[in-house]
């Protein structure tokens, strides 16, 4: 084994009691949090779908979902309905993303930008950038821990907190909606069209400029519930976007890019694979598994488990 | 599109100016207090890095977002090598060239036939597993507790010392640069970064240059983080958090990305802002990420355009009968 | 035309050298110059910002007492403190000292609070001369450096694994459970705690251990792990955020309070303790340094009233330390008569110093390994038996000659 066993001492008991119900509470463990990640990555494909950009500051509008909903529930609603904090902070950052889209990105389907994906890496970056900072001077460095939003709770053999349950519960809800969305909507189907055949669309007297807006809306406002649905879980501090870029570009890379059911599968996929890495080989070093598995895709097949085909043009 | 040719000045009135400045640069240290002469040292090893990362991003057109990882292969590389062996630090300078070129061509293979978005994602990768493992590797690099580095120089004159040392880096980087771009590479790579098809079918070796820009601008990094380290006596993996990558990038395109001044001014503008306005704390990179976005969205060229459109907008008043 | 391009050009070189300008050193203080001594101290993440805070406010009353109530030193030279974010990097540490020490010239630097950090600038310190204090950072390789520039009145490590560990043998707790963070402090600890069983042959004791990365958010495999292992007590060994989540998530997943957990130093005792874990936090075990049944010096007492008054919570440990630290040197200044550092280094070597706890005296000898240079504070080892229990009312369950109560559990 090439990872060194730090964090394991020959003198220390060795933990052999690797059963079935310990495996058991791995597998759904990672099923739990490979889903809710899949939240966070879903943003991202979709987006990239309708726009051919990647946008880097998606882990920053999971932070501003959370701190809304903190806020929200925390000054306005109370905790127990949360839920309503959800979906108003999923429409205030909509509305962000918009606002964002119509200054930002919009420019660059305009003609006038040189080369797209450069321009649309420096400016996303320098948004996630503005964004983290301008949150340490409006919040703080200090956590935020909003009220938890149910008790604890156990799914067959994992014994599993009440906001880790009600997320797990949210994103399949959300899931769903989005799902419905794509396919039984008008709109969604217009999205669908765009993502398939952009001057297509437009022949059809489509403004796709406007689909491209609420597309980014849309793409963020799933990043904002998964930070709404997760900040009692893993608390609110600027910063706190982070781990949610992580695990959704790792997401998306495994799954490939444009393909909204490969993200689930790859959110699933990649929950299991840091849980039972974790179990069967060393814990700490849990969030590395992960990532081996998304430099083997890269090098194996760049496009990912479900992604489109190399067009090189 | 500018063309190289438009920077440059006639003649003498050019290289006087360049020796002017020069002048200036190596007599800096006995006009600045000891603070200043830190703050510049580390402006110039930015320079190495944001002209380094402009060969492959502005000129080749591979928006790598893996540059400071080389830094950090470099700079550890030596450290240890150093620390572990008993080596000069000579040896381990040369350990570090070889390190981060050997990554860097492994990683330009990799991404070889990559489009720009999988480009940047594969690099991204890339960079994080450096810092993951460098993190967790603990018990070889002691990970985020910090690695002690054998320091360069020592004694009373070791600021000095390191100053002109990174002067001296960052004017060689900047020369190389400077070759590269006027000799037949740099066509080849300005080509591949307008269209990479066309550049194929006129019949230019698309992969060799690629992997060339990776393994030149990778080496260069990873010397520049080796002396880095041997100067700070400090290494941490905060070397490679993707905040060091954004700062590079903010330096570049502040500064005007694709031109050979452009990192040059906005590293040094950068960096000593920074310190200067230690005091504002986050609002500074507030300020940055707005400048970025607000030269990205608008005016494409950074500071480098300024002063361009400056110069010709008085040279225009020049020739309009103004003295 | 080109000859204005020059111009502009030098034109912007001018001014950037007339702002960078900066005269030599050889300026001499005038008399009512203030001597300046930094704070370098956490207060953003991934530090821990909460005992930053603690730390400048301490820091700040230090101030306001040797301005007000002493008028000063040196014959009425005020002090003025510049506080630096170390954010608890150690490169964002040895930046702000370097600074600190080339613009500011500070004559000495206080604030230390994660080990890390505190390990790479005792170097900084060391090269520039300046005294360089921990107030929290416990790390023993910190003082067995010898230097001499570093001083330390706060814990040592081995000490701190010492007392936990006597406590679980005294409980017949063989099997113990570590869940440690990547730093200095979380890796020392958990070596330490093996060393102890090491030196003292214990073969039936069995220790298991993980160290995590400081920023991962989910410990919940670990977590799994060790509760499979059936310890019979978890020691929670972090900083900052990773200690709300290993608690929060032990919990979630009927780990903690049934298996007692114990905290390796005292974040339980801040305020927003029970803000974060709310009915949670019962039953937690944890090092505390300063317990208010302990009595306090005659600064100690000056603190506590305006403390409380300024920021509506009475005083804990880091902030006294603080504070005490700013007095001591600020004697320490005015017994070496000068505001030059070696002076200050051999006065505080000489010296006896009033601390802020009742009795305690500082002294800083030259003694062998990690006692160099150090002035430690007790420990206890308390427990909140009841939920928003306030730091007064926790019992006291170690050492036994200040024991207040028995170990409780659910």
């Amino acid at each position: 084994m090439l990872i060194p066993a730090c964090g394991r001492n020959k003198h220390d008991a060795e933990v052999n009691t690797i059963d079935s119900t310990l495996i058991s509470q791995y597998i759904i463990a990672g099923i739990v949090i490979g889903l809710i990640y899949s939240l966070m990555a879903m943003g991202i494909t979709f987006i990239y779908s309708i726009m051919r950009i990647i946008n880097w500051s998606m882990g920053e509008f999971y932070m501003v979902g959370g701190y809304l909903q903190y806020i929200i529930v925390s000054r306005l609603i109370g905790v127990k309905v949360w839920y309503i904090g959800v979906i108003l902070s999923m429409i205030g950052v909509f509305l962000l993303g918009m606002l964002v889209q119509w200054l930002l990105i919009k420019p660059m389907f305009e003609g006038n930008v040189e080369k797209r994906a450069e321009y649309a890496t420096i400016v996303t970056i320098s948004l996630g950038v503005l964004f983290v900072n301008v949150a340490v001077i409006g919040a703080g460095p200090f956590i935020y821990s909003p009220p938890g939003y149910s008790h604890n709770t156990q799914i067959l053999t994992l014994p599993l907190s009440g906001t880790r349950y009600v997320a797990f519960i949210g994103t399949i809800v959300l899931l769903s909606l989005f799902y419905l969305f794509l396919k039984k909507t008008w709109l969604g189907r217009a999205l669908q069209g765009a993502a398939q055949n952009r001057i297509g669309i437009q022949t059809a007297g489509i403004n796709v400029f406007r689909l491209d807006q609420i597309a980014f809306g849309i793409g963020v406002a799933l990043a904002a519930a998964a930070g709404a649905l997760l900040a009692p879980e893993f608390y609110l501090y600027p910063k706190c976007g982070n781990i949610a870029t992580m695990k959704g570009f790792e997401i998306i890379v495994i799954a490939g890019l444009g393909s909204i059911p490969g993200v689930l599968c790859a959110g699933l996929l990649l929950g299991l694979i840091e849980s039972l890495g974790a179990v069967f080989l060393n814990p700490s070093f849990r969030d590395v598994y992960g990532f081996l598995f998304l430099l083997a895709i890269l090098a194996i097949k760049p496009t990912g488990l479900f992604g489109e085909t190399e067009r090189v043009a | 599109m500018k063309n190289i040719s438009d920077s440059r000045l006639s003649g003498l009135s050019r290289y006087g100016l360049l020796l002017a400045l020069l002048l200036v640069v190596c007599l800096l240290p006995f006009w600045t207090g000891q603070y200043y002469l830190q703050v510049f040292t580390i402006a110039f090893y930015y320079v190495v890095l944001a002209s380094s990362w402009n060969l492959i991003a502005g000129y080749t057109g591979q928006f790598s977002l893996a540059h400071h990882a080389f830094a950090a292969i470099g700079g550890y590389a030596s450290a240890l090598l150093v620390t572990r062996s008993g080596f000069p630090i000579s040896v381990g300078i040369l350990a570090s060239l070889i390190s981060s070129t050997l990554m860097g061509l492994i990683l330009g293979v990799l991404c070889l036939r990559m489009r720009a978005i999988y480009l940047a994602i594969a690099t991204w990768a890339f960079a994080e597993s450096v810092r993951i493992t460098l993190s967790m590797t603990y018990q070889i690099t002691r990970g985020d507790l910090g690695l002690a580095v054998p320091k360069l120089f020592l004694g009373a004159g070791r600021a000095l010392a390191c100053y002109y040392l990174f002067l001296g880096l960052a004017v060689l980087t900047v020369l190389t640069i400077i070759l590269i771009n006027h000799s037949k590479m740099g066509y080849y790579l300005r080509a591949i970064r307008d269209d990479e098809i066309v550049a194929r079918v006129m019949g230019i070796n698309t992969t060799r240059w690629k992997i060339f820009s990776f393994i030149i601008s990778s080496g260069i990094a990873g010397i520049a983080g080796a002396f880095y380290g041997h100067y700070n006596g400090l290494l941490t993996p905060v070397m490679v958090d993707f905040n060091e990558m954004a700062f590079i990038v903010i330096m570049v395109v502040i500064g005007g990305i694709r031109t050979i001044p452009g990192p040059v001014i906005g590293a040094i503008l950068i960096e000593v802002l920074t310190e200067t306005f230690r005091e504002f704390g986050e609002i500074r990179m507030v300020v940055f990420a707005l400048a970025v976005i607000a030269i990205a969205r608008l005016y494409n060229e950074g500071a480098m355009g300024v002063v361009r459109q400056l110069a010709q907008r008085i040279s225009i008043k020049g020739r309009h009968g103004k003295v | 035309m080109k000859r204005n391009l020059n111009s502009f050009v030098i034109l912007i070189a001018v001014f950037f050298l007339v702002s960078t300008y900066h005269p030599f050193p050889g300026q001499a203080a005038t008399a009512k110059e203030p001597v300046k001594i930094g704070v370098i101290t956490p207060l953003s993440p991934p530090g821990d910002p909460a005992a930053g805070q603690l730390i400048v406010r301490g820091a700040k009353f230090g101030a306001k007492y040797v301005n007000e109530e002493m008028k000063g030193i040196l014959g009425g030279r005020p002090i003025e403190l510049m506080v630096e974010d170390d954010a608890g990097t150690p490169e964002k540490g040895v930046a702000a000292f370097r600074k600190l020490a080339t613009k500011d010239k500070v004559i000495a630097a206080i604030g230390q609070y994660h080990s890390s950090v505190c390990t790479a600038l005792v170097d900084v310190g060391a090269e520039y001369g300046i005294p360089t204090f921990s107030t929290g950072a416990s790390a023993s390789i910190i003082t067995e450096k010898h230097q001499v520039t570093t001083f330390k009145t706060h814990v040592n490590d081995y000490d701190r694994a010492t007392t936990w560990f006597d406590f679980f043998l005294s409980k017949g707790w063989k099997r113990i459970a570590v869940l440690a963070e990547n730093t200095d402090y979380g890796v020392g600890l958990f070596e330490a705690t093996k060393l102890i069983k090491e030196e003292r042959g214990l073969k039936d004791v069995e220790i298991n251990g993980i160290v995590f990365d400081r920023k991962v958010a989910d410990l919940t495999p670990q977590l799994l792990m060790l509760k499979a292992w059936k310890p019979n007590v978890l020691l929670n060994i972090g900083v900052g955020d990773p200690t709300y989540r290993i608690t929060k998530q032990a919990y979630d997943l009927g780990f903690f309070p049934q298996v007692p957990m114990m905290g390796a130093h005292d974040w339980p005792a801040r305020p927003e303790y029970w803000k974060n874990l709310g009915a949670m936090g019962q039953y937690m075990m944890f090092i505390n340094y300063y317990h208010p049944k302990m009595g306090l010096s005659p600064i100690g007492e000056w603190l506590k009233p305006r403390f409380d008054k300024e920021y509506g919570e009475i005083p804990t440990y880091m902030a006294y330390n603080a504070f005490g630290q700013i007095v001591l040197l600020a004697r320490a200044i005015n017994l070496a008569k000068s505001d030059d550092t070696k002076d200050l280094i051999k006065a505080l070597e000489e010296g006896s110093f009033e601390f802020w706890a009742k009795g305690d005296v500082v002294q800083f000898k030259r003694l062998p390994g990690a006692r160099w240079h150090n002035h430690t504070s007790p420990l206890q080892i308390v427990q909140f038996s009841k939920i928003d229990q306030p730091i007064e009312e926790s019992i006291i369950l170690w050492p036994p000659n200040m024991k207040t109560g028995e170990f409780v559990s659910p």
